[in-house]
């Protein structure tokens, strides 16, 4: 039971790192560039992606413990992240339609995910 | 801020990115499926599964100059759908009503995050 909840931990540990890898992927795209190649070998986006393969192998693990049905359900805490990251840290608007939105894909992901 | 054009480039480029990701998705399972480990197919699906994220993160980032994180995240229910939609067409599963209905609500907070100005 223990290592259920460990399971469980970091998997949601993973949804909440997947959008600090947004946030990194985001910062770097709103630099300009000299070059192409620039814009994709750089410090974020190289960290963003190893630490994308790093979450990828903690979901692995994860998946060892937990149903894959809860999968979507932790994979919408990732949009709460991604909503709070980007308001505090990218300074994009969050309007009362945005929140309403968010909140439809968060239901419709559970309704659609529950067995 | 950008012209209208580039707008809808955006956009096309977003969707097309999430349709990558999906079928990346959809080779990884037909690589793990039908496939005994180690198989030509399963290397074959397998890098074609990495290819196809390979594209997908080089047009994220095109994307993501043009379109808030906020706005470009919620189209990631495109791939929840096309993932009902090629689970259906190439694995046979079901399609039932609570998938239809999340679907639907997915969809349109999809819509509400994007057309908010």
């Amino acid at each position: 039971m223990m290592t259920n909840y460990f399971a469980l931990f970091i998997s949601l540990f993973g949804a909440f790192l997947a959008a600090i890898t947004q946030y990194l992927l985001k910062k770097e795209a709103s630099i300009e560039h000299s070059s192409l190649i620039g814009a994709y070998l750089n410090l974020r986006v190289i960290s963003a992606y190893t630490i994308l393969l790093i979450i990828t192998a903690m979901n692995l693990y994860a998946l060892k413990f937990l149903p894959i049905s809860l999968m979507p359900m932790i994979e919408a805490t990732s949009f709460i992240h991604v909503a709070i990251i980007s308001h505090f840290f990218l300074h994009e608007k969050i309007s009362k339609k945005k929140i309403l939105g968010l909140v439809l894909i968060m239901i419709g992901l559970l309704i659609a995910s529950i067995r | 801020m950008s012209k209208p054009s580039t707008h809808i480039k955006a956009y096309a480029m977003l969707h097309i990115s999430m349709l990558l990701y999906a079928l990346s998705t959809v080779c990884m399972k037909m690589a793990s499926s039908n496939n005994t480990a180690f198989s030509i197919n399963f290397f074959a699906y397998y890098a074609l599964a990495i290819f196809l994220l390979f594209v997908y993160a080089i047009i994220w980032q095109m994307v993501l100059k043009h379109i808030p994180l906020n706005k470009a995240y919620s189209a990631k229910t495109m791939v929840v759908i096309y993932g009902f939609i090629f689970g259906a067409s190439f694995f046979g599963e079901k399609i039932d009503i609570r998938l239809v209905l999340g679907a639907i609500i997915m969809l349109c907070g999809m819509f509400l995050v994007i057309h908010d100005d």
